[in-house]
């Protein structure tokens, strides 16, 4: 198991990037881009809305891999906020009704294959797992 | 920091177009936001995004680029996105985005169908 802590702070995510495809170098640029995307978009958000006014805090990102699946953990002492709670975006409906936002955790749903929020000691956790595709 | 993205710009005829290389995150999408609103604010009707050198784009980036397209087809302007990447176009997808912006697989097929001035 690799693991980044980093302030909580928008010019840490292209660190959290590079750390994820350094710690999943072999699994697939496709599967690579999905992880980023899916911790990207829930960094960000802790970044942007966890720390409201306080100081920022610290985030941890711990990641690893066996022959099924990536496995990534997510713990940040920002405000509890489970992203799961949060409505489906309408992604049917023409440009100019089209609401700005809504859209990173729709992402982190959809780039992962399964998706846990647990608040423990005082921090959000979001635990988020990939599958690999089988080998050909 | 402004994150690893690098925006240029520059003209051909009437289009004006924004290439942008990098990453188009949550700490950078402000400075695209930035350089997209100043071609709209001189007056520019006719944008073409080049994303041939994007290797990233979050919801941050694609919130950018559906503003612009937003203001221009308030304002009767065209929005044009060229040489997305399959992995950029997969988040366009995940989107719904490829049903609302229009996208070009080079910059000339981009350029061509733009409405010629007058």
């Amino acid at each position: 198991m690799a693991d980044l802590t980093v302030r909580a702070d928008l010019g840490a995510l292209a660190n959290i990037a590079d750390f994820l495809a350094e710690t999943l170098a072999g699994c697939g640029e496709d599967l690579v881009f999905a992880v980023q995307l899916a911790v990207d978009e829930a960094c960000s958000n802790t970044i942007l809305y966890g720390y409201g006014g306080r100081e920022a805090g610290t985030i941890t990102i711990a990641c690893t891999a066996d022959d099924d699946a990536v496995y990534v953990t997510i713990t940040d002492d920002g405000v509890a906020f489970d992203p799961l709670t949060a409505p489906p975006p309408l992604l049917d409906v023409p440009a100019e009704e089209r609401p700005i936002g809504g859209l990173g955790i729709h992402f982190i749903r959809t780039a992962m294959d399964s998706v846990t929020y647990a608040r423990e000691g005082g921090k959000n956790v979001l635990s988020m797992e990939k599958r690999r595709p089988a080998s050909p | 920091m402004s994150g690893h993205v690098e925006i240029t710009g520059r003209r051909a005829g009437t289009v004006d177009i924004i290439a942008v290389k990098g990453r188009l995150d949550a700490g950078s999408s402000e400075k695209a936001e930035e350089r997209i609103n100043q071609v709209l604010d001189a007056g520019g009707r006719s944008l073409l995004v080049n994303l041939c050198d994007l290797d990233y784009i979050s919801s941050s980036g694609l919130r950018v680029l559906l503003a612009a397209l937003k203001r221009l087809k308030k304002d009767g302007g065209t929005l044009r996105i060229a040489c997305a990447q399959p992995q950029i176009l997969e988040v366009f997808t995940m989107a719904g985005f490829h049903r609302i912006f229009s996208l070009f697989p080079d910059e000339a097929a981009a350029l061509a169908g733009f409405t010629a001035g007058p």
